[in-house]
């Protein structure tokens, strides 16, 4: 045991140290420099000096004196110990919460990838950022006159009066948190506010608030650029579609070509087919830069690329090759794969990298719906949707393939999915048809039964032709994107227009499952059409079947039980296999895959 | 003697552990409630700055979920009548509208929107699409097609019926284009 005397001047201050070393270690990440706070702490220095102090002796009295503690002395010793603790960390927490709201006076925008900083001035508690360096970045123009300072932007402009708290945008009025404050001639400042209020209404660009006072200043326009990839004999083509006309620059480096787009900032959508390893290793993009370049790897047998544009719609195109091969035939134009072109005929297969023959032949993609982080629905006795439509699912590929087709499903295990992901996989194996299974929800806990749903086409560009002129913009640009490469001889069908051939068929499907299942649930419910995200793309007869509702509690109870899920998926099996029989002869590959 | 000490020291250790934990804990909800304050009041002053300036009341429509309805067809909302502020400006207009429609209903419609549904920004295209855009928030508890197709149906609705430049109405989640609003439902064209 250590002396008394030593224990009874040290040890209190050793204490008291280490919690004013813990009050300003939580106190630093605040970083306040308040009077009021200083005030504080001098008397707080006092008082937890005396509690420390009184406590410290009972301690070291009763630790001198051979006594034993009874429960009841060690109870009002802890309970002593907590108060103190308690109370230096709620005062201190408290002021620190009174005072903390400045974290940062610094403004952070960014542009793309650019960041700016504007520093703030303190004026009768609010904060206030300098126009002119907000008028900068964004591209305004300031013009003072008399007491009244006119910002003009690209898209319209308005005026300030200082000392008072209000932008005056054509005949409105917006209202600040803060009056505007003239600082001097030609130097006014703002609120921070003002960016989020009266900024977008003259720019061009979005302001976004990502956290605490950091914006993103986006251009409205991005620039979507799809990239597909198609794979010849000799060569890979990498095209990159983009919806703004953005100038491009390509360069050649050691590993890879890199592709720059300029001005617009780059939303780049991933192809779903695989280049050609043996010319291209990947297609990456990299957001690092302002707005966004792609990045070609060049593969093992790289050789040499061409980069040129098409129009109509406009694309940039750039070429990979192999090696020349000495007296070979001149390389065939037709790419090989079908997947992001359904309507190609690939009639050799041989040399790819492919899956064999086998692997594509009567497959049905199932997709259990939801996964991961994605729970779907949630009932009220905490079952998730993702776990059902699993088990269901994997149900049906067993029933399946039992009776000679090959099922797919989507995801094997508990995790979350891209919606694009979804629908490639059940194209990249030509399925013979692609089911989406799913439970329902509702906010009426009244809404049962099983609903089958199909794709349905919004009838936007027939709608828009009957109306005037003025939608010359949105129309031509459905038309671009329907009929994309429609010049070329490759008839191609963008993504989600795969669905359009197939919707008669869907319809049939759908049909039939529903009548299987409304008989499982004896109820009388119909096929519904809606745009549906999952599949618009599928280039096969495709429904997406919500079996029952996890909010109506008699659905919840059925679904739970295991002899129902059985019967369940082999409604759905065995109407789907009907189908096949049916349809599979009449209309042999859905015109697909016939190889 | 010597345990009884150790057990002190333990105590007091732990009981550090605690309330630092409980600190930081603490400081998080306040944070959060700030920040929730913030964008309350951010609503409020929005109100505030939209009464001093409307020239009366506007008696507008809006959509809720029909109890008992199974299928998703349009049908399958109620109309409830609700006065705004009138403005000249429609997206102002359509704003009150969104933001209504949050609230819930007052009468027998079921809720559309989950409570901690927010609207970002509404913009309005020269062709008459209002351009809606939904933070991630507007999603919680839209699950199955049924209940996501009614908030789509509800907003296009309201905003197309009740104000007149706006023919069709296109949803963006979190100023982005997604390929679906809530996992199920296309919104890559508009509705209407």
């Amino acid at each position: 045991m250590l002396p008394n005397r030593l224990t009874s001047s040290v040890a209190p201050r050793a204490l008291q140290s280490a919690i004013c070393g813990l009050r300003s270690a939580l106190l630093s990440g605040s970083k306040l420099k308040s009077p009021t706070w200083n005030l504080k702490l001098g008397t707080w220095n006092g008082v937890s000096w005396l509690l420390v102090c009184g406590l410290w002796s009972a301690v070291s009295r009763s630790a001198a004196q051979p006594v034993s503690w009874s429960g009841g002395q060690l109870s009002v010793v802890s309970c002593l110990l907590v108060c103190c603790l308690l109370s230096v960390v709620c005062c201190s927490s408290e002021s620190s919460l009174l005072h903390a709201a400045p974290v940062s006076q610094q403004l952070e925008v960014w542009v793309g990838q650019r960041r700016y900083e504007i520093d703030s001035h303190q004026r009768e508690n609010h904060t206030y950022y300098r126009l002119k360096e907000i008028a900068a970045i964004v591209g305004l123009k300031l013009h003072e006159r008399g007491g009244l300072l006119t910002v003009q932007g690209p898209r319209g402009r308005f005026q300030l009066v200082d000392g008072r708290p209000l932008v005056r945008f054509e005949s409105e009025y917006i209202l600040l948190w803060a009056p505007v404050w003239r600082r001097k001639q030609n130097d006014w400042c703002v609120t921070e506010d003002f960016l989020t209020k009266a900024l977008p209404l003259v720019v061009n660009r979005k302001l976004e608030r990502l956290s605490g006072r950091h914006y993103r200043l986006e251009a409205l326009h991005k620039n979507h650029v799809q990239v597909r990839v198609a794979n010849y004999s000799d060569h890979v083509r990498v095209v990159f579609q983009s919806s703004q006309k953005a100038p491009i620059r390509v360069k050649e480096f050691d590993k890879y070509i890199e592709v720059e787009f300029e001005e617009y900032l780059v939303q780049p959508e991933f192809p779903s087919e695989l280049p050609d390893r043996r010319f291209v290793s990947s297609v990456e993009f990299n957001s690092s830069d302002v707005y966004g370049t792609f990045r070609i790897h060049k593969g093992n047998l790289y050789y040499n690329f061409r980069q040129f544009t098409l129009s109509d719609p406009e694309r940039n195109i750039v070429d990979v090759y192999g090696p020349p091969r000495a007296g070979s035939e001149p390389a065939s134009t037709e790419p090989r794969t079908g997947m992001t072109f359904p309507s190609l005929q690939p009639d050799s297969l041989q040399g790819t990298l492919r899956p064999s023959k086998q692997a594509f032949q009567n497959v049905v993609t199932i997709d259990p719906g939801h996964g991961g982080e994605d729970y779907g629905v949630i009932s009220a006795q905490g079952e998730l949707e993702k776990n059902l439509t699993l088990g269901i699912a994997n149900q049906i590929r067993a029933r399946i393939a039992a009776n000679g087709y090959r099922g797919m499903l989507t995801r094997t295990r508990d995790v979350e999915l891209a919606i694009e992901q979804r629908s490639s996989v059940g194209n990249y194996y030509r399925s013979k048809t692609y089911l989406s299974i799913h439970v329902g929800g509702s906010w009426s806990p009244k809404a049962s039964g099983p609903i089958v749903y199909v794709h349905k086409y919004v009838q936007l560009a027939d709608t828009l032709e009957t109306e005037t002129g003025v939608d010359a913009g949105s129309s031509g640009r459905l038309e671009a994107r329907r009929g994309l490469f429609a010049n070329d001889e490759q008839k191609l069908v963008p993504w989600e227009e795969g669905q359009r051939k197939y919707l008669a068929l869907s319809r049939e499907l759908a049909e039939k499952l529903q009548n299987e299942l409304n008989l499982l649930w004896s109820v009388d419910n119909q096929v519904v059409e809606v745009p549906l995200a999952v599949l618009a793309p599928i280039t096969a007869p495709a429904v997406l079947i919500e079996a029952g509702f996890l909010t109506n509690p008699e659905d919840q109870e059925r679904l739970g039980l295991s002899e129902f899920q059985e019967r369940l998926a082999g409604t759905i099996a065995s109407a789907v296999l009907a189908f096949l029989q049916t349809t599979g002869e009449t209309n042999g590959d859905f015109g697909l895959d016939q190889r | 003697m010597k345990e009884n000490r150790t057990i002190l020291i333990g105590l007091g250790l732990v009981f550090l552990v605690v309330i630092l934990v409980y600190y930081l804990y603490h400081l998080e909800r306040r944070h959060q409630q700030a920040l929730r304050e913030a964008e309350r009041q951010a609503l409020d002053l929005e109100a505030s700055a939209l009464e001093s300036r409307s020239s009366g009341e506007l008696e507008v429509v809006l959509y809720f979920y029909k109890p008992g309805a199974i299928v998703p067809t349009p049908d399958l909302l109620v109309p409830e009548k609700r006065s705004i502020f009138q403005t000249e400006d429609a997206i102002l207009t359509a704003r009150q509208i969104i933001h209504e429609t949050i609230k819930g209903p007052n009468e027998d419609g079921l809720p559309i929107f989950s409570e901690q549904a927010k609207l970002r920004q509404v913009y309005l295209l020269e062709d008459g699409t209002a351009v809606v855009d939904f933070s991630r928030e507007a999603t919680h508890q839209l699950g199955g097609v049924t209940a996501e197709l009614s908030a789509l149906y509800s907003i296009t609705r309201s905003l197309t019926e009740n104000i007149q430049e706006i023919k069709r109405v296109k949803f963006l989640m979190e100023g982005q284009e997604r390929p679906s609003f809530a996992g199920h439902v296309s919104i890559r064209e508009p509705f209407m």
